[in-house]
């Protein structure tokens, strides 16, 4: 189960996640951006520190995501002080691209 | 403080302006004490307890983690209120000290190691405190406890159960069990296996071209020309050293460790060669220079040009040696099995040699390759290397991944390993699919002339096509690139097997041309600009290097690298390799391996070179 929070007001958002980001829950994510008014928005900022679990599927949203915002000019970060998905997210190389 | 009358005073303030029934200094003090609050405090390390007025609040007690607080036999973590202390227990925790092993097996079960751990015990006592209404119950270490040490003899006891038949290391043991302090040792190793002696051709004949002398007024001395590296019909030329087995080793659990089985060396020749004394001696069938073509030892006779390669004579083409005593002029082709030398220039021409190649004069555009085929087998042979380096650190990647608590697979249970390949290919691993095309564009320039190397190159292909665009998606299991990086080590091996003599270049001066050498390239002149160049051992450009990229396997060597204000200059090496300068100028880009970087500023005699994911700088000798 993914549960997503957002908070902030345009233009930066912040979108917490809690709970699994896998190829079941990322709908959900998607639904929460979609509300977004893209328009207003300058910055996201996805906070994964309370993430329990990602899958490649969590992995691959969060790089369409990135892709679809920049096109877009919106900047994207991923912020996270969780140690062991920051791992998954090194190994993955997602470091590599998005910034923290 | 306030005084009596100055209590007073604000008393009747307040009564003009509210309706409270407090008018007295004696009311006030009346109340302070019904509001007085419940306090704790730690006299002599025990607990006492001031009770409240009665309207005043109830002492709170928060335990912290070096104490361990008990109240009406229940344990409390948190803070609680206090009413009363006969059942209130506060006493300050033991930390228990403990010594642990572990014998670890190696993967190739070629060695056991000993670990251990010691945790120092510690013991508290409490902290005392002044009454406070929240007491913050605190201990402070009053003694260390060590852990036991390990009796050695259980771990003999459990190496015994395990039923070890390597040599094990009791001093080893004994220290380590003993010493309190963690420590990792080999206590057993088993005996490894000797390795073979791979079947190797022993040429004893002179393979490289004669050198060009001259005397000081610049002729050549024909006749030592004639003699030199020369061999004459009977003359051996090589012999062939058959393998060695090796000899198997024992594991730590007494089993059989084979060693490799030992590479043979196909013993190959070609024209004006014979094979002799049971295919084990080469001898020279015809007078000629002896040289490895195509992975065969031949001996080539030796065609001569008396003045300019042009229109007058034609293109050239010879299965031996050629050498021109003058230039080599636009669009012309000059094709060798052997050797190739040309005493003036070449412009804008084409050369194409089995062996080596000397322009003694200036090489102005066109296209020079020494090594023919092998050219192409060794820049396969550097590209397969690349890859297969970086296809294990891929496997290894994906395993850490699958195995990492945080990291879920179901997906991958369903979708198949591809997906998350796809994902690491295109984050951390994007140098793999540029080596694949990298090793296409290679494949394009081999010209397979039999059925295994086409199938080689079908193999590659095929293999390609599966780290390119959507291709991971086709991959069902990691172990498809396990599969795919034994593959292409074998290709790589059996391309490394071509290569039997490399073939040098060496140029005067050198300007916008193209040279590719299986071994080394030279410009013994002052410039070389806008070249691009590729070596299966070393360049040694002995003058300014400006613009055009230049790519050896083992090492760079440049007088001045670079110039102010000119397009960039690549320089690139092997993982292994160095790339040095007297003089870098900024805006050269430096690649070792897959590392790259471009020089910020001047850098005068040093070399680079990239170890262990970082950048070595030492002084150029």
């Amino acid at each position: 189960m993914l549960y997503v929070k957002v908070s902030g007001q345009p233009p930066s958002v912040t979108i917490a996640l809690a709970g699994e980001l896998d190829m079941v829950s990322t709908q959900t994510l998607n639904t929460a951006i979609k509300e977004l008014d893209k328009d207003m928005i300058e910055r996201i900022t996805i906070c994964l520190s309370k993430l329990q679990f990602i899958d490649s599927s969590g992995i691959g949203q969060l790089i369409s995501l990135y892709r679809a915002l920049k096109v877009r000019g919106i900047k994207f970060r991923v912020e996270n002080n969780n140690r062991e998905i920051e791992e998954v997210l090194e190994l993955i190389g997602l470091r590599e691209i998005i910034e923290e | 403080m306030f005084n009596a009358k100055e209590i007073d005073k604000i008393i009747a303030t307040w009564s003009e302006e509210s309706d409270d029934s407090y008018h007295t200094s004696t009311q006030l003090l009346e109340r302070a004490e019904k509001d007085e609050a419940g306090k704790l405090a730690i006299v002599n390390g025990k607990i006492s307890l001031k009770r409240p007025g009665i309207k005043g609040p109830w002492p709170v007690l928060v335990p912290t983690d070096t104490v361990e607080v008990t109240y009406y036999q229940q344990r409390m973590l948190r803070p609680f209120v206090v009413e009363d202390i006969e059942n209130l227990e506060v006493k300050p925790i033991v930390k228990v000290p403990s010594s642990d092993y572990q014998l670890v097996v190696s993967s190739d079960k070629m060695e056991i190691v000993l670990k251990t751990q010691f945790i120092m015990g510690q013991e508290y006592r409490l902290l005392d405190s002044d009454y406070n209404q929240k007491l913050v119950v605190k201990a402070e270490p009053s003694r260390t406890i060590f852990p036991d040490v390990i009796d050695p003899e259980l771990v003999v006891e459990e190496l015994e159960e395990m039923n070890v038949h390597g040599e094990i290391f009791y001093e080893d043991i004994y220290r380590a069990c003993k010493g309190r302090i963690d420590t990792e040792v080999v206590v057993v190793k088993g005996k490894p296996a000797t390795p073979p002696v791979d079947g190797k051709i022993d040429i004893v004949c002179d393979l490289k071209p004669r050198p060009i002398i001259t005397d000081e007024n610049d002729r050549i001395d024909y006749w030592q020309r004639q003699v030199i590296n020369c061999v004459e019909p009977g003359d051996v030329l090589a012999y062939w050293q058959p393998p060695v087995p090796g000899v198997p080793g024992v594991d730590v659990f007494g089993e059989l460790v084979q060693p490799r089985p030992p590479r043979k060396t196909k013993f190959l020749v070609g024209r004006g060669v014979k094979l002799v004394n049971n295919d084990t001696v080469a001898v020279a069938e015809i007078a000629g220079r002896p040289s490895f073509q195509h992975g065969r030892l031949v001996v080539n006779p030796q065609l001569v040009i008396p003045g300019d390669v042009d229109l007058g004579t034609g293109n050239v083409s010879f299965k031996g040696d050629i050498l021109i005593y003058g230039n080599v002029m636009e669009s012309m082709t000059i094709k060798a099995g052997g050797t190739v030398e040309v005493m003036g220039s070449v412009y804008h021409a084409t050369i194409n040699a089995g062996s080596d190649v000397i322009i003694k004069r200036n090489l102005i555009g066109g296209e020079v390759s020494a090594g023919c085929n092998q050219v192409v087998c060794l820049q396969l042979v550097a590209v397969l290397k690349q890859l297969c380096s970086e296809l294990e650190k891929l496997e290894r990647a994906f395993h850490q991944l699958k195995n990492h608590p945080s990291f879920s697979t179901k997906d991958l249970n369903v979708r198949g390993d591809g997906y998350l390949l796809k994902l690491i290919l295109e984050l951390r691993f994007k140098d793999i699919p540029r080596l694949f095309t990298d090793l296409l564009d290679v494949v394009e320039e081999l010209e397979p002339d039999d059925q295994v190397t086409k199938r080689m190159v079908d193999l590659l292909e095929s293999t390609a096509s599966m780290y390119l665009g959507a291709g991971p998606l086709r991959i069902k299991s990691i172990d498809e690139v396990a599969q795919n990086r034994r593959v292409l080590t074998e290709l790589r091996e059996t391309f490394s097997d071509f290569l039997n003599d490399l073939a040098d270049v060496q140029v005067n001066y050198c300007h916008g041309a193209k040279i590719k050498a299986t071994g080394s390239i030279a410009v013994t002149g002052p410039l070389v600009y806008n070249c691009e160049m590729f070596a299966g051992k070393t360049i040694e450009l002995k003058g300014m290097c400006r613009m055009g990229v230049y790519s050896a396997k083992d090492s760079i060597r440049v007088k001045r690298a670079g110039a102010r204000g000119s397009a960039m200059t690549k320089l690139m090496v092997a993982e292994d390799g160095w790339i040095g300068a007297e003089l870098f100028f900024p805006d050269v880009q430096i690649q070792v391996g897959t590392a790259r970087m471009i020089t910020q500023t001047e850098h005068q005699w040093c070399k680079f070179s990239y170890k262990d994911g970082e950048w070595e700088t030492r002084n150029l000798t």
